[in-house]
C-alpha cells in the first residue's frame, strides 16, 4: 500500500464522495439531501457541501419538496441532464455518425457522412469537419467529445493503434482533437461503446454484461464487475480472431479459420455472392421471403457465433449478453441459432439463467457509449453503486487507486 | 491473542497439502495428507495437514494466526460455504466455520484456482502483472482470473470454465456430458487413457512392445508416464501430447484475446511434467505468432509458463487470503478494501 500525505488523501476522499453523491443523484434522483446521506453513508453536513458545489456547478439542481416525513418537507435534488453537451461519433465501417448528446444519453442533433473510400488522411479529414459541424450546433457548455470507432485502440491517450478499414496506424486521434477544439477527447473501441452504452444508458445496470458486435469483424465489449474491462493492451474482446477452423478461410488479420471467417456479416455476405445477393438488405429480404440457401447460411453462421457465445459465459461466467452490429438484422431466425447452439454447448450451470438478446434496434449505440465514457470520466460519476460490485474484487490482491474509479 | 503463523491449504480430489509461513513470508512447514477415507464432511484431512505443516515447523495450534484454504469447486467465500465440490462429493458445506471451530482461528474459504490467481498478484513471479490467469491442468482443467487486479468470479461464482470448452465437437465423451471437451483432450485422465487406447491400437498390429518401453513396463499408464516417454523421444506419447498441447495452446489463445491477459500461468499435477508439457503449447503459441500480428502482439513470447514444481499456487493463495483475515489495520474501501474484506474482518474481530 503506498503511502499517501494527509493532503491528497483529504482531496482524494472529497473527490470520492463528490463522485458518489453525483452518481446517486444520477441514477435515484429526485432524492433529498438527507436520503442521500443515507444511501452513501456519507454525514448530512459532508453531503450539504458536496451539494452546493454540484448546484453551483450546474450539474444538480433544487425541483421542489418531496412528501413530509414528520418535519418539513425536504427540498428535491435532480440531476441536471441537460447541464452540458456532449459531442458523440461512431466511426463505422461504411458511415461516420455524429451527434450532440445530453447527459441522459438523449440525442439533440445528429450527422452522417458516407465514407467511401479508404484513404486515412481523408478519413481523418472527415472526422474533422464532423465535429466542427456539431460544434455549431451545441447550445449548452460542451463537456468533451466521445468516440468509438473499430480497431485496437489505446484508450488512455486516445491513440487508434491499428484500425484497417479506416487505414489508421498509431493515429493520435485523441491528441489531434483535442489540439483542434481543447476539449476533452476519449476514444474506444466501438464494441466496448456499445458495451458503456449498454451499461450506463440501457435501464438495467448488470454488474457483468458483455456486448458482442457482429458486422465486418465481430469483437465484444465486456463491463466486469461494474467496470470497462479493456485487458492488458487494451485488446479485450477480440474474440473475432479466436479460430474456429484450422483450415479455414483466410483472415484479414493473417491467419486462417478466424470466427470472423465464419460468422461475421462480411463472412455471409462472402458466401451468398454466388448466389447473387451482395448487399446487407437483399439477404435480410431473401430471408424473409424464405430462401432457404440464405436461411441455412444465416443459421450456420449463427452457430458458430452461438460457439464463441458459449466459451464467452464458460470463461467470464456473464449472465448477461447482447448482440448488436449489422448480422442482428437477420432477426429471429439468426438469434435462434445463436442461442439454440449456446444451449446445446455451454455447460447447464453456466447457460442456466443466462439471457441472450438483440441490443436496442438504433443506430447510436456506439454515439451514446463513447459519450457514456467521455461522462463517466469527466463527471467521475461513480454508475457500480450496485450491491454486489464491491465483492468481484474479493480475494485479489491489494488494489491502490482502481477502486476508486468510476465504471467506465 | 492468536499467534503469528498462517497456514495455506490446497485441498485436490486425492491429497490435501498444507504450507505454514511466518510473518516474513517464509515458508517454515509443509505436509500432505490423503484425502481417501475421510468422513461425510472430509475436514480431517486438512485438520491433519495444517497440524502436521506445524508440526513441521516446530510450532503448534497456539502459533496460528489464520488460515485460507482452496477448494475445487463452486464457493459462497462470504459465508465460507462450499457450495459444490463435485470431486469431493460437498454439497453446502460450512467448511470455513468447520475448520475455524477446530483451530479456534479465522478461516477463508476460496475457489482453487482464483484463490491461486490472486495469490499471484504481487508475487515478484508476476512481474507486476495486473490481468493474469492461473490455468491449472490436473484431473481437470480450470482458470482463476485476475482482471485489472481484481479476482473475476462471474455472476455466480464459475468463470474460468475453459475445461468444458469443446475443442473436437466428435471427440470423446467428458465427465460433463459433452463431447469433446479440452479436459477430453488435455487432461490428466484422458491423456492417460488416450495413451492406453493408442498402445493397444498399436500393438494389436503387431509393433513389438519394447518399441515402447517406458509405456508397456511398469504400472498403469497415468499422464505422468506419458510425458516421460515423451521427454524419452516415444512416438506415441509424442503424439498425445502434442496433440494435448495444441488444444491448450487454443484454448489459452483464445483466453488472451477474450481477456487481453499480461501473463497466463500454468500449474497443477499434468503441468507438473515440466518442458514436454509446455513444449508443445508453444510450438503452436509460435505458429499462431508468425502467422498472425494481432496474436503477436496479444500474445508475447514469455507470456505462457509453467510454474515451478514445487510452487504451489494454491496453497500460497491461501496464505495471502489468511493474511488478509488478520491485517490489523480498519478496512478503508478508499485504500482498496473490499466489501466482502470489511464483512469477514467485522465478523472475525
Ligand atoms: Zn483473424
Ligand atoms: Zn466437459
Amino acid at each position: 500500500m503506498i503511502e499517501r500525505s494527509g493532503k491528497a488523501t483529504h482531496q482524494e476522499t472529497r473527490a470520492h464522495n463528490s463522485r458518489l453523491v453525483l452518481g446517486t443523484i444520477y441514477d435515484r434522483g429526485p432524492i433529498s439531501r438527507a436520503a442521500l446521506a443515507r444511501s452513501t453513508g456519507l454525514t448530512r453536513t459532508t453531503v450539504s457541501d458536496v451539494v452546493s458545489d454540484l448546484i453551483r456547478d450546474g450539474l444538480t439542481r433544487e425541483v421542489g419538496r418531496g412528501p413530509s416525513t414528520g418535519g418539513k418537507a425536504p427540498i428535491l435534488l435532480a440531476f441536471a441532464d441537460d447541464a452540458r453537451h456532449l459531442v458523440g461519433l461512431d466511426l463505422g465501417e461504411s458511415v461516420f455518425r455524429g451527434a450532440i448528446v445530453d447527459l441522459r444519453g438523449e440525442i439533440c442533433s445528429a450527422i452522417e457522412v458516407a465514407v467511401d473510400d479508404r484513404d486515412g488522411n481523408q478519413a481523418l479529414e472527415r472526422v474533422f469537419s464532423l465535429v466542427d459541424q456539431l460544434l455549431a450546433r451545441a447550445d449548452r457548455p460542451i463537456l468533451g467529445i466521445g468516440i468509438g470507432t473499430a480497431g485496437l485502440i489505446d484508450t488512455t491517450i486516445g491513440t487508434v493503434l491499428e484500425a484497417v478499414n479506416l487505414d489508421w496506424h498509431g493515429l493520435p486521434l485523441g491528441a489531434l482533437l483535442q489540439a483542434r477544439t481543447g476539449l476533452p477527447v476519449y476514444v474506444t473501441n466501438d464494441s466496448r461503446a456499445t458495451a458503456l452504452a449498454e451499461h450506463v444508458f440501457g435501464g438495467q445496470r448488470a454488474s457483468n454484461l458483455v456486448v458482442v458486435k457482429v458486422g465486418e469483424g465481430i469483437g465484444a465489449g465486456l463491463i466486469l464487475g461494474g467496470r470497462l474491462f479493456q485487458g492488458d493492451g487494451f485488446g479485450a474482446g477480440e474474440i473475432g480472431h479466436t479460430t474456429v477452423r484450422p483450415d479455414g478461410d483466410a483472415c484479414r488479420c493473417g491467419r486462417l479459420g478466424c470466427l470472423e471467417t465464419v460468422a461475421s456479416t462480411r463472412a455471409i455476405l462472402g458466401q451468398l455472392a454466388s448466389h447473387g445477393i451482395s448487399r446487407l438488405p437483399d439477404a435480410v429480404a431473401a430471408l424473409e421471403a424464405g430462401d432457404p440457401l440464405v436461411r441455412d447460411v444465416v443459421v450456420a453462421a449463427g452457430r458458430q457465433l452461438g460457439l464463441a457465445v458459449a466459451w464467452l459465459i464458460g470463461v467470464l461466467n456473464v449472465e448477461r449478453i447482447v448482440l448488436v452490429g449489422s448480422a442482428a438484422e437477420f432477426g429471429e431466425p439468426w438469434l435462434s441459432a445463436v442461442r439454440e447452439t449456446m444451449w446445446a454447448s455451454a455447460l447447464g450451470l453456466l447457460a442456466d439463467g443466462t439471457t441472450l438478446e438483440i441490443g436496442r434496434p438504433h443506430a447510436d449505440g456506439v454515439v451514446l457509449g463513447a459519450t457514456a465514457l467521455l461522462m463517466t470520466r469527466e463527471l467521475g460519476l461513480n454508475l457500480t453503486g450496485l450491491p454486489d460490485a464491491g465483492l468481484e474484487g474479493a480475494v485479489a490482491g491489494e488494489s491502490e487507486s482502481d477502486d476508486l474509479e468510476i465504471s467506465a | 491473542m492468536t499467534g503469528s503463523l498462517v497456514a495455506g491449504v490446497d485441498i485436490g480430489g486425492t491429497k490435501a497439502a498444507a504450507l505454514v509461513v511466518d510473518e516474513a513470508g517464509e515458508t517454515r512447514g509443509r505436509a500432505v495428507e490423503p484425502m481417501a477415507g475421510r468422513s461425510a464432511t472430509g475436514i480431517e484431512p486438512i485438520v491433519a495437514a495444517v497440524r502436521a505443516a506445524l508440526e513441521a515447523a516446530g510450532a503448534g495450534d497456539g502459533d496460528l494466526g489464520a488460515i485460507g484454504v482452496g477448494v475445487p469447486g463452486r464457493i459462497d467465500s462470504v459465508a465460507g460455504t462450499v457450495s459444490l465440490a463435485t470431486n469431493l462429493g460437498w454439497h453446502e458445506l460450512p467448511l470455513a466455520r468447520l475448520i475455524r471451530n477446530e483451530f479456534g482461528v479465522p478461516c477463508g474459504v476460496a475457489n482453487d484456482v482464483g484463490l491461486a490467481a490472486s495469490g499471484l498478484i504481487g508475487h515478484e513471479i508476476v512481474r507486476g502483472a495486473r490481468s493474469l490467469a492461473y490455468v491449472a491442468v490436473g484431473t481437470g482443467i480450470g482458470a482463476g482470473l485476475v482482471l485489472d487486479g481484481r479476482l473475476h468470479q462471474g455472476d455466480r461464482g464459475l468463470a474460468g470454465e475453459i475445461g468444458h470448452a469443446i475443442a473436437d465437437p466428435d471427440g470423446a465423451v467428458c465427465r460433463c456430458g459433452q463431447r469433446g471437451c479440452v479436459e477430453t483432450v488435455a487432461s490428466g485422465p484422458f491423456i492417460a487413457r488416450r495413451a492406453a487406447a493408442a498402445l493397444a491400437a498399436a500393438l494389436a498390429t503387431g509393433t513389438p512392445p519394447d518399441a515402447h518401453p517406458l509405456l508397456t513396463s511398469g504400472p498403469p499408464i497415468t499422464a505422468k508416464t506419458v510425458y516421460e516417454a515423451a521427454a524419452a523421444g516415444d512416438t506415441i506419447a509424442l503424439a498425445i501430447a502434442h496433440e494435448a498441447g495444441r488444444t491448450l495452446a487454443h484454448a489459452i489463445e483464445a483466453l488472451m484475446l477474450t481477456c487481453d491477459l499480461e501473463l497466463v500461468l500454468l500449474g497443477g499435477g499434468v503441468a507438473g511434467a515440466g518442458p514436454p508439457f509446455l513444449e508443445p503449447i508453444t510450438a503452436e503459441l509460435d505458429r499462431a505468432r508468425s502467422a498472425s500480428a494481432l496474436v503477436a502482439l496479444m500474445i508475447p513470447p514469455g507470456s505462457v509458463r509453467v510454474l515451478p514444481e514445487q510452487f504451489d499456487a494454491v496453497a500460497r493463495g491461501g496464505v495471502a487470503l489468511a493474511r488478509r483475515l488478520i491485517r490489523t489495520d480498519p478496512p478503508n474501501p478508499l485504500h482498496g478494501d473490499t466489501e466482502e474484506e470489511v464483512v469477514a474482518r467485522a465478523s472475525w474481530t
